[in-house]
C-alpha cells in the first residue's frame, strides 16, 4: 500500500470514528486530533464533534488546543443559528394576516423541529417550499417589507426562473442571511419529479403553527436527493449531508409505520433510485439498521450491477476527503464525476452542456472567486 | 412599509423582555439577543421601551408618554420622531402593533 | 527552542519536506515552502521565534509554494493554501513572502472565533496596554512600530485578540507590514529596527517587513490588560491633536472595527463594554512621530498614576 494509500484511510478512518464513537475522543493521541481536526474541518463537521462532546459533558477532557477549535467553531454555528431562528420570526412579522403556507427545508427545518442532526451543523439560510402558485404573493409581500432580490447576473436569474425549483434568494437591506423559496424538490428539467402538492398536503405543523415541516418519509427522501442531486464538483458528496440522511433515518425510524411507508412513498414520488443509494451508504458508512423488509422491497429499483458497482467506487472515493497533505487525484475525479452525474440527472443533456460549459467558461475567466490576500479586507469575512 | 396607525395598541414583544442596555454619556447601546444585533438607541427610542415596560398602550398614549418624561429644557420633543422611533423598533421586532378591536 | 537553533540547511530541508513549525503567539503554524526566497526570509526574520514540535495540535497548515507544471518555468508564480486547499489567487514568485505572511493573517482572522478580534494595533507598558483601532491608511503601523522601538512592548500590529474569560489581550507579534513612505520614515526614526528588503509593486503598493523587538517576541506569551483606547490618524501637516472622545462613540468605533464582534453574539458586546468602560478614550491627529509619542507617553504616565 502506497503513503497515500494508507495515509488516506487513516484520515478518514479517524474521521469515521469521531462520529461514531466521540466519547472515546478523550484519549485521543495529539498528532491524531491535529489531524481529525483538519479533516473535519474540511467536511465542517467541527461544530458536530462540538456538539457531541458538550452533550456528552467531555469538553473539559479534551487538550485545550483542540476545545479551541471546536469552541471557535461552535461559536460560529450558534450565531448562525441565531440569525436563522430571528429570520424565521421576521418572515413570520412580515407575513402577518396571509396564509402563505411555510414548509421549512433542511437545516432550518431540522432546527426548528429540535431534530438530532441540527445540534452543531452549520446554517446557511432559510430554506422554504410553498406552491408555486403562491411564490409570487410571498415574494412581494417580503419585498414589501424590507427584502430585496439579490442581485445575480442575468444568466442565473434567467436559469433560475426558467429551469430551477427555487426562485433567486431574497435578503433583508438590514440582515445578511438568506431565504429560498422553493416550489419543488427539484429543477423543472430534472429526470425525477416528485410532486410537490404531495409533499405540501403532507407537511406537519410545528409549534407556531404558521410553519410546516415534511412529514418523516418526504423529509428523509428530501434529505437523500439534496445529497445524491446537489453536488458540488470540488466538494463532491457532503459527507455531513450523509450523516443528516443517518441521524434522520434513526429518529424516525422509531416512530410507527415509518419504515412500512418509506419505501411505498418513495415510488409515489419516484424517488427510489436515491432512496436505494441513501440507504445503501448510510449503512454503509454509518452502520444504519435498516429493516430487512425495506431492503426487500427495495431490491426490484435497484441500479444494473454496473452502475451499482461504479457507484460503489465513486461514492467512497467522493465523500471522504482523505489525508490534506496527501491528496488523492481518483477522489477528484470522483467528485466530479458525480457532479456530472448529478447534473445529468437534473438537466437535459443539451441544457447541461450549455450549463457546464458557461461554468467551465467562468473558470477560464478567473470568475471562481479566488481569495486575494492582499487586497482582503478581513473583516469582511 | 407596516404601519403603526395611531390608534393601536402597541406592546413589548417578549424578545424586548431579553435586550441588555448600558448607558454611556447620553446615548443607549444595546443588545438584542435574538438578532444578535447592537443598536444605538437615543434617550426617546428607549423611554418608548420603558413605557411599554409593564403594559401595552395606544400609540398616543405613548407619545404624549415619552414627551412628557423626557425634560428637553433646549427644543420640543417632534411627534414626528416618536412615531418614527415606535416604527423602527416594530421593524426591529422590539415592539408589537396591534389594531385595536372597534367596539 | 527556537528557530536559530537549527541549521538553514535543516530549516529550507524542513520547509520543503515535514514543514516548519513555528509560534506567534498562542498560534502554531506549520509552513511548507519550496521557494528559495521563502527559505531565506523566513531563516532572517522568524530567528529567533519559537519552534513548535511536530507531536502537538497546529493551528494553521499552510503552504506557499510554486505550482507545478509548465507554470513553474513561465513567469512563476507563488501559491498560498491552506491544509492543501488553493483557494487563493496566485502572487508573482518575488512576492511570496508577503503573500506568507498575509495568509497567515487570514487564517487568524477566519479561523480564531474563540477570541473577539479587533481590528487594532495594542502595544503595553507595566501591564497596561494600548489599543490602537483604525481603519487602513490611518497611520495604525508606522505610530505602533515607532513605539515599540521606544519602549512599548508590541502585542501585535493588527489584531487585539480579546481573551473572553478574562477580557485579557492576548500578544500576537508577527512582523510589522511597513507601506510606501512610511519604510523611510521608520527607517529615519529607529536606524536600529530590523527591517527587511522592499517589495515593489505588490497590490498595496511597496511593502517592507519590520521584526519585532527581541523582547516582544520573548514574551509573546504574556497577556496585558487594556487601558487606553487611542484612535490615530495620520493627516499630512496637521498640528498634534489628542483629544477625550464620548464612550459611546469609542464603543461604535471598536464594534465596528473588528474582524468578528457580529459573531460572537453576547460575549463581544461585554468585551467590549467592559473594555471602553475601563479605558481612557482618545483620538490622536499627528504628522510627527516625535510629537505624537511624546503625547502619549504624556497621556499614559497622567492616566498611570
Amino acid at each position: 500500500m502506497s503513503k497515500t494509500d494508507s495515509e488516506t484511510r487513516r484520515a478518514n478512518q479517524l474521521l469515521l470514528e469521531a462520529i461514531q464513537s466521540p466519547e472515546k475522543l478523550p484519549s485521543l493521541p495529539l498528532t491524531d486530533w491535529d489531524l481529525l481536526i483538519r479533516v473535519a474541518r474540511r467536511v465542517r463537521l467541527l461544530g458536530r464533534l462540538e456538539a457531541d462532546l458538550s452533550s456528552m459533558g467531555l469538553l473539559d477532557n479534551i487538550p485545550s488546543k483542540a476545545a479551541e477549535h471546536l469552541r471557535a467553531s461552535r461559536n460560529v454555528i450558534e450565531h448562525r443559528r441565531t440569525l436563522v431562528t430571528w429570520e424565521i420570526n421576521r418572515i413570520l412579522w412580515a407575513l402577518k394576516g396571509t396564509d402563505v403556507p411555510l414548509i421549512l427545508l433542511k437545516g432550518a427545518a431540522y432546527m426548528m423541529a429540535g431534530l438530532p442532526s441540527a445540534p452543531g451543523r452549520l446554517f446557511a439560510d432559510v430554506d422554504l417550499l410553498t406552491p408555486e402558485d403562491r411564490v409570487l404573493e410571498l415574494e412581494e409581500k417580503l419585498v414589501s417589507k424590507g427584502w430585496y432580490k439579490t442581485e445575480i447576473d442575468p444568466y442565473d436569474d434567467r436559469y433560475y426562473r426558467v429551469w430551477m425549483h427555487e426562485i433567486p434568494p431574497l435578503r433583508h437591506r438590514e440582515r445578511g442571511t438568506e431565504i429560498d423559496i422553493h416550489h419543488r424538490m427539484l429543477p423543472r428539467t430534472s429526470r425525477l419529479q416528485p410532486d410537490p402538492a404531495l409533499m405540501i398536503e403532507a407537511a406537519r405543523p410545528l409549534a407556531e403553527p404558521r410553519l410546516c415541516i415534511l412529514a418523516p418519509a418526504d423529509m428523509v427522501l428530501h434529505s437523500m436527493v439534496h445529497l445524491f442531486l446537489e453536488g458540488d464538483p470540488v466538494e463532491g458528496l457532503r459527507f455531513r449531508d450523509l450523516l443528516d440522511v443517518h441521524l434522520l433515518l434513526c429518529h424516525f425510524g422509531q416512530e410507527s409505520g415509518f419504515w412500512e411507508s418509506l419505501v411505498p412513498r418513495a415510488s409515489q414520488l419516484g424517488l427510489t433510485r436515491p432512496l436505494f443509494y441513501g440507504l445503501r451508504y448510510s449503512e454503509q458508512f454509518f452502520s444504519t439498521k435498516i429493516p430487512d423488509f425495506v431492503q426487500f422491497e427495495l431490491w426490484g429499483c435497484k441500479p444494473n450491477w454496473l452502475v451499482r458497482t461504479l457507484m460503489d467506487h465513486l461514492v467512497p472515493l467522493a465523500i471522504l476527503h482523505g489525508h490534506p497533505d496527501y491528496p488523492n487525484s481518483w477522489a477528484s475525479l470522483a467528485r466530479w464525476l458525480l457532479y456530472i452525474r448529478s447534473h445529468w440527472l437534473k438537466m437535459p443533456p443539451l441544457l447541461l452542456v450549455r450549463h457546464l460549459s458557461y461554468k467551465a467558461y467562468l473558470r477560464l475567466r478567473g470568475i471562481t472567486k479566488k481569495v486575494d490576500l492582499a487586497q482582503l479586507d478581513l473583516r469582511q469575512q | 412599509m407596516l404601519e403603526c396607525k395611531q390608534h393601536d395598541l402597541v406592546g413589548l414583544t417578549s424578545e424586548a423582555r431579553d435586550i441588555v442596555s448600558h448607558e454611556f454619556d447620553d446615548f443607549y447601546i444595546i443588545y438584542q439577543p435574538s438578532s444578535t444585533e447592537t443598536h444605538v438607541f437615543n434617550e426617546t427610542t428607549t423611554e418608548i421601551l420603558n413605557c411599554l415596560a409593564h403594559s401595552s398602550a395606544s400609540s398616543e398614549y405613548v407619545m404624549k408618554w415619552v414627551s412628557e418624561s423626557i425634560v428637553s429644557t433646549e427644543n420640543e420633543l417632534d411627534p414626528l420622531d416618536i412615531a418614527d422611533a415606535i416604527q423602527r423598533l416594530n421593524e426591529l421586532g422590539l415592539i408589537d402593533c396591534f389594531e385595536r378591536e372597534n367596539q | 527552542m527556537r528557530i536559530a537553533d537549527q541549521s538553514i540547511k535543516v530549516l529550507e530541508d524542513n520547509l520543503k519536506n515535514c514543514g516548519l513549525y513555528v509560534k506567534f503567539g498562542s498560534f502554531t503554524v506549520r509552513i511548507h515552502s519550496d521557494i528559495p526566497s521563502v527559505s531565506e526570509l523566513v531563516n532572517h526574520f522568524y530567528a529567533i521565534y519559537p519552534c513548535a514540535s511536530g507531536d502537538e495540535i497546529i493551528d494553521f497548515h499552510i503552504g506557499i509554494e510554486k505550482p507545478k507544471g509548465l507554470r513553474r518555468w513561465y513567469r512563476p508564480q507563488s501559491l498560498f493554501s491552506v491544509d492543501g486547499r488553493l483557494t487563493f489567487q496566485p502572487y508573482p514568485v518575488e512576492h511570496a513572502f508577503p503573500a506568507l505572511e498575509w495568509g497567515i493573517n487570514w487564517c487568524i482572522a477566519t479561523r480564531a472565533h474563540h477570541l473577539l478580534m479587533l481590528h487594532s494595533a495594542v502595544v503595553e507598558r507595566n501591564g497596561n496596554a494600548i489599543l490602537f483601532p483604525a481603519w487602513p491608511g490611518h497611520g495604525k503601523s508606522t505610530l505602533c512600530t515607532a513605539l515599540v522601538h521606544s519602549g512599548w512592548r508590541l502585542l501585535s500590529d493588527e489584531f487585539g485578540l480579546v481573551r473572553p474569560e478574562d477580557g485579557q489581550l492576548l500578544p500576537i507579534p508577527r512582523l510589522i507590514p511597513l507601506k510606501n513612505e512610511s519604510i523611510d520614515v521608520i527607517r529615519q526614526f529607529s536606524p536600529g529596527a530590523i527591517i527587511g528588503p522592499s517589495f515593489y509593486g505588490t497590490r498595496k503598493g511597496t511593502v517592507a517587513h519590520v521584526r519585532p523587538p527581541e523582547d516582544s517576541i520573548y514574551r509573546m506569551d504574556e497577556p496585558a490588560k487594556p487601558r487606553w483606547l487611542i484612535f490615530p490618524r495620520w493627516i499630512a501637516n496637521a498640528p498634534l491633536r489628542i483629544e477625550p472622545i464620548p464612550k459611546s462613540q469609542a464603543f461604535l468605533m471598536v464594534a465596528t472595527n473588528s474582524f468578528n464582534y457580529d459573531v460572537l453574539d453576547q460575549t463581544s458586546y461585554r468585551l467590549v463594554t467592559d473594555m471602553v468602560n475601563n479605558c481612557d478614550c482618545h483620538t490622536l491627529v499627528y504628522s510627527d512621530l516625535y510629537e505624537a509619542i511624546s503625547a502619549i507617553d504624556d497621556l499614559t504616565r497622567i492616566g498611570h498614576e
